[in-house]
């Protein structure tokens, strides 16, 4: 394919996705001017959003072709952006969080992961879509769904799904967990541990945190830093997981099989982020690291919305949301009650 | 999810995924070497 052919595409990503970080910005700064607490609507989510109108409202006409060729780069952003994104993700983050804290982590982790594959085999969802809100839910968000959909191949449509629930469950969230934690009358520790184990974007999650305390905020970016520690090993879980299921089809090497089919750009994930915790990375150049993926991901999903059908959407209908709710309040119920009884139990 | 085939061709194994990874490291190298820096978001 000739390099040319692309820029067009890869320009309309940039300018998509360049537009969506606008958006972001945009109402942050109207939120501060207007002192109203605006939910933080992230870059990603508006990439896919204004992607998918400019997708839908063009798609079939014929200039359209033109941009396909670099359209269709976005997978290669996406895995690129996925290896740096390793450099954020720092296994010695883990060990700071302390025994106990840790427990709840494996137990949230456990529960939300469980609790969205019983919901989404409930709701006839398919296995991909499942898995990846399995994967948000569990781990974190945005960043999870966006490891994970590369690594099983996930259709646009169902990452599209997955990411709007849970960035839409966490904006309420952002609004409810500090009121119940006021009525509750939940101390700093317990609060920052809660909000890090229920809210599942990282965003989000600090948002929250801090609007209680500053005590609060900082627990809470630990348990959620804990859970964004173990990324790597559930998406090359999954990825183990959805290539053996495949394999089963085929005679041979299924281990061969499995190599062949597993992502290996989540090596470099591991790479970058085993560099990451041996220091090997300044502070700056692991914030550039982290800009860098950002860059990458700004492509990727204005790609994810641009290919995203509406008519395609309407046909899985409203039953992954649905499930996302239902698995966002029960996990946030149960998380609830067990960091209450550690507290009641150990005093946090 | 674009896999090589190597009975094609020399370079066949080079699929998407390796590439993306190889070109991951590279900017990683660049960044730790401080060719690239100061990325701006």
């Amino acid at each position: 394919m000739r390099p040319l052919a692309l820029v067009p595409g890869v320009g309309l990503l940039l300018a998509i996705g360049y537009a969506g970080k606008l958006a972001e910005g945009s109402l942050k700064t109207y939120g501060k001017a207007h002192h109203v607490a605006l939910p933080n609507v992230e870059y990603v989510l508006w990439a896919i959003l204004i992607g998918l109108l400019v997708g839908n409202a063009f798609a079939r006409s014929r200039f359209f072709s033109v941009f396909l060729p670099g359209i269709n780069t976005y997978e290669f952003f996406l895995k690129v952006g996925i290896a740096l994104l390793g450099a954020r993700f720092l296994l010695g983050d883990v060990l700071k969080l302390g025994g106990l804290s840790l427990v709840l982590v494996v137990l949230e982790f456990a529960v939300a992961g469980s609790l969205m594959v019983v919901l989404g085999r409930a709701f006839k969802l398919g296995p991909k879509l499942t898995a990846l809100l399995a994967v948000g839910s569990s781990i974190c968000g945005v960043s999870a769904i966006i490891a994970t959909q590369g690594a099983i191949d996930a259709n646009d449509e169902d990452t599209s799904y997955a990411i709007g629930a849970i960035l839409a469950l966490g904006a309420i969230g952002l609004f409810l967990f500090p009121a119940i934690g006021h009525a509750l009358q939940m101390g700093d520790h317990t609060f920052g541990l809660w909000v890090g184990l229920a809210i599942d974007n990282t965003a989000e999650v600090t948002a929250a945190g801090n609007m209680y305390s500053d005590e609060a905020g900082k627990w809470a970016v630990l348990a959620k830093t804990a859970r964004n520690a173990t990324i790597g090993f559930v998406v090359l879980g999954v990825a183990l997981y959805f290539a053996s299921r495949a394999g089963k089809q085929l005679e041979g090497s299924r281990a061969g099989f499995v190599w062949s089919k597993f992502p290996k750009f989540v090596l470099g994930f591991l790479i970058v982020s085993a560099l990451a915790s041996a220091h090997v990375f300044g502070p700056r150049q692991q914030s550039d690291l982290a800009n860098l993926s950002r860059w990458a991901f700004l492509l990727t999903f204005a790609g994810v919305g641009l290919k995203t059908n509406f008519a395609e959407l309407r046909r899985q209908g409203m039953r992954p949301l649905v499930v996302g709710a239902i698995g966002e309040v029960v996990i946030a119920g149960l998380t609830l009650v067990m960091v209450i009884v550690a507290d009641k139990m150990f005093h946090l | 999810m674009a896999q090589g085939d190597g009975s094609k061709h020399a370079l066949a194994w080079l699929s998407v995924d390796w590439a993306t990874l190889l070109v991951a490291l590279a900017i990683a190298a660049l960044v730790r070497a401080g060719v690239i820096a100061g990325v701006p978001w």
